[in-house]
């Protein structure tokens, strides 16, 4: 039996005419790709992180380039400039809340501690720490709202600009209300929070003067979590049959089983949201899509990917490794006298070094392949009706993803 | 002869048009097949950079949403060899302009939270904490470094040595030394098993003094002078205050940094930094409390001297250049010179006598 919903159109037009599809490629090359990420990411580091702002927008600009539907590729317009000043007007926006907060907070937690047994008595401790971060939650996913927008208002595809209207206060209450709906129900109401806010999000997206918009119904998302449900019943099924039958080895084999299950399952689910989201997606009144990413295709090129970052990196720390052997005179260490300044200026720099390598191969050996799999697998539907589409104003977004940035969740690109 | 051919958007409709290229004068030609002809002045044409597609080249217009977009790898040779300006850098005055405006703001405001409000907000917030959950949090805090230090099993009772005779030389120093003086909280002093040489205060008055340190005095009065330091981290409510200071800022420094590969490091450095700064200054003012608090009981600060002294032999002082802004402490040469010039006060009476000397140093043996 196919889990996968029918699709709520017929694909081949009416008189047999062949299928107007036009499939997403992609060009960009791990060699290109490295040399870029690593360039960029030396010059972070270089720089003490100011040129994160450009180094991002050089990475978008290489894969928005390369990801071409029908050949046409897509551009990424957005500068390293106007990211720094949204972040300076973030960072203004932002300090005050965020450290006064922490600051009271922290207060709070002390001014409660009753610490007569020491090890829960620092619990509320830690708790009342943690706490800030639940306030700054809200925070996280406007910040979210507002750097989806501002990326696509840099985005063209043949010479027509993406965008997105405002929303993002009513995304944040969206998010909260549903994030906090999916815990109560221990994830059963998952699918009804992915639709509803990719709902959210898409109805609001455009391109050109024409708006997509998302159809079907959020249980239709049910079939995407078969993963994590398999990962959930393993995990009870073995480890409560090891209880019964008192074999530990049984429990043990759950205990291991069932969260690497659950890891896949996760996987599982995102991909095959993207893909049944995108059979209900259109834009305007004609475009529609298709999607025939496989869950099986993006786990292997994440383990193979998985596989090479570890190899690499292994290797450029060995080299790292005997660098230092090289300059530190082991003696010194075992006598416990501090090492003089170069040793340290060269652990120091020769760490952030590595840092910016680890960075840029995760992005070229997993990010960019999962993402060209994803491209190359998704068509549009009647696409000639995309010539109808016409040019709409641009969005000014001074604070660019300044937000997202100063909060540290930038997302893959 | 058409310089290239290429696929034309006029960035009003999503739409590609054929069209042929042509140098004429300082301007290109932009022939369409269906007959239209555009002209882009030569000076305002730039190709898009960090190209993903190696055969391919994108010419856009400055300030303009029409694109060209050139497919053949021979093409994109002869564009580039004929249009001169393809890589030239443009740089946005008014925007530039702007960061700098805003990056004064950030900076300002940043320095302002760093340097004014939080510490000031920590001092104003650290009175108001009651002192018994100061106590009992600095008790578990005490418990905590004991554990770490000893690496004893959670459910054992941390290694605090206490015969009855040590004990009492103990309080009879911290009596003398407290005589007239009030202290936010009541003060609580133990020895920890261990052979490092070293002191520490934490929140709620607990003085913590590592056996090593007994170990290697060679007079009670250089305990006494390291016991009177750490009061005056206590008076001054140093531990508390410093843990509050330090919650506000690493938050602040994380949003800074953001999220670029080795941020946690450059965070962690900072951080260091800025602590230390703090921490130098707290440690110079206890450094001043317990010199008057030894002038006031009468004794010579000789041993505090000669602590430091020894400290400066055993870990060197050689802290130069940048790395001394990372030093929690000021270098032990400059406070052994702030304390041999701080006083000259004689020892009139001992503060302890030999048998209570010899009970003190030998508090660990039961």
């Amino acid at each position: 039996m196919s889990l996968r919903p029918q699709p709520a159109y017929e694909v081949s037009s009416r008189n047999g005419a062949p299928e107007d599809l036009l499939y997403g490629r992609y060009t960009g090359t791990t060699g290109a790709l490295l040399i870029l990420a690593v360039k960029t990411g030396f010059l972070t580091v270089v720089t003490l992180g100011v040129y994160r702002f450009w180094a991002r927008t050089r990475i978008r600009r290489y894969v928005w380039s390369a990801t071409a539907p029908g050949g046409e590729p897509f551009e990424y317009t957005g500068t390293g400039l106007e990211k720094l000043l949204g972040f300076l007007i973030a960072v203004v926006a932002v300090a005050f809340a965020l450290g006064g907060l922490q600051i009271l907070l922290f207060f709070l937690g002390l001014s409660m501690f009753s610490g007569s047994d020491d090890e829960t008595g620092l619990l509320p401790q830690i708790a009342a720490t943690q706490a800030s971060l639940l306030v700054l939650l809200p925070l996280i996913f406007f910040a979210q709202y507002r750097a989806r927008r501002y990326r696509l208002s840099r985005t063209r595809w043949r010479g027509i600009r993406f965008g997105m209207d405002q929303g993002a206060a009513g995304y944040m209450w969206r998010a909260l209300g549903h994030g906090m709906l999916t815990l109560a129900t221990l994830g059963l109401l998952l699918p009804r929070q992915t639709f509803w806010l990719t709902k959210y999000k898409i109805d609001r997206t455009r391109y050109g003067d024409a708006y997509f918009h998302q159809a079907g119904r959020w249980q239709m998302l049910y079939p995407a979590m078969r993963q994590l449900i398999i990962a959930v019943a393993i995990l009870v099924a073995l480890v409560g049959a090891g209880f019964v039958m008192q074999n530990l080895a049984l429990a043990l084999v759950g205990i291991i089983v069932g969260p690497l299950w659950f890891v896949i399952g996760i996987a599982s689910y995102r991909i095959n949201c993207l893909r049944i989201m995108a059979d209900h997606l259109s834009l305007g009144r004609d475009v529609r899509f298709r999607c025939d990413v496989r869950t099986s295709s993006i786990v292997t090129k994440i383990v193979i990917g998985g596989m090479l970052v570890s190899i690499v990196a292994g290797i450029a720390s060995a080299i790292f490794a005997a660098f230092a052997e090289l300059l530190i005179d082991p003696e010194i260490l075992i006598s416990g006298q501090a090492p003089g300044p170069l040793p340290i200026v060269f652990g120091i720099v020769g760490i952030l070094f590595l840092f910016a390598l680890y960075g840029a191969l995760g992005l070229v050996f997993i990010v960019q392949p999962v993402y060209a799999r994803i491209v190359e697998t998704t068509a549009l539907i009647n696409a000639s009706a995309v010539t109808g589409i016409r040019q709409s104003r641009q969005d000014d977004a001074m604070d660019a993803e300044g937000f997202a940035d100063a909060l540290d969740v930038g997302g893959a690109f | 002869m058409a310089l290239a051919r290429a696929i034309f958007y006029d960035g009003e409709v999503a739409e590609g048009h054929d069209a042929a290229l042509f140098p004429d004068g300082d301007m290109l030609r932009i022939e369409r097949t269906d007959g239209q002809v555009v002209k882009w002045p030569l000076s305002d044409i730039r190709e898009e950079r960090d190209h993903g597609w190696e055969k391919g080249l994108v010419l856009c217009r400055l300030t303009s949403p029409d694109r060209l977009v050139i497919r053949a790898r021979a093409d994109g040779h002869a564009v580039r060899a004929a249009l001169p300006h393809l890589r030239k850098r443009d740089i946005d005055r008014s925007a530039m302009r702007r960061v700098a405006l805003w990056g004064m703001g950030a900076l300002m405001a940043l320095a302002a939270l760093l340097l004014v409000i939080l510490p000031g907000l920590a001092n104003q917030l650290a009175p108001l904490i009651p002192p018994a959950r100061e106590a009992a949090f600095g008790e578990a805090l005490v418990r905590q470094m004991a554990r770490m230090l000893n690496d004893t099993d959670e459910t054992d009772t941390p290694p605090f040595c206490a015969t009855n005779e040590g004990r009492a030389a103990l309080n009879a120093m911290a009596a003398r030394l407290l005589e007239g003086r009030n202290l936010p909280y009541t003060l609580k002093i133990e020895v920890l098993d261990h052979d490092m040489i070293n002191a520490f205060a934490a929140p709620g008055g607990w003085v913590v003094i590592v056996r090593g340190l007994l170990d290697k005095a060679r007079s009670p009065d250089e305990v006494a002078g390291v016991l009177a330091h750490e009061i005056g981290h206590v008076a001054a409510r140093d531990p508390t205050r410093l843990a509050l200071r330090g919650v506000g800022s690493a938050g602040l420094l994380g949003l800074v940094f953001g999220d670029f590969a080795g941020a946690g490091v450059m965070v962690l450095l900072a951080d260091r930094l800025l602590t230390a700064s703090y921490t130098r200054d707290a440690e110079r003012a206890a450094d001043d409390y317990a010199l008057s608090m030894l002038a006031d009981a009468g004794i010579s600060s000789d041993g505090l001297a000669d602590f430091f002294a020894r400290l400066t032999e055993r870990y060197g002082d050689d802290r130069e250049g940048a790395l001394r802004y990372f030093a929690s402490h000021p270098a032990p040469s400059d406070r052994l010179a702030r304390v041999r010039a701080g006083s000259d006060v004689r020892s009139e009476t001992p503060i302890l006598t030999p048998g209570q000397w010899q009970a003190l140093k030998s508090i660990c043996r039961t």
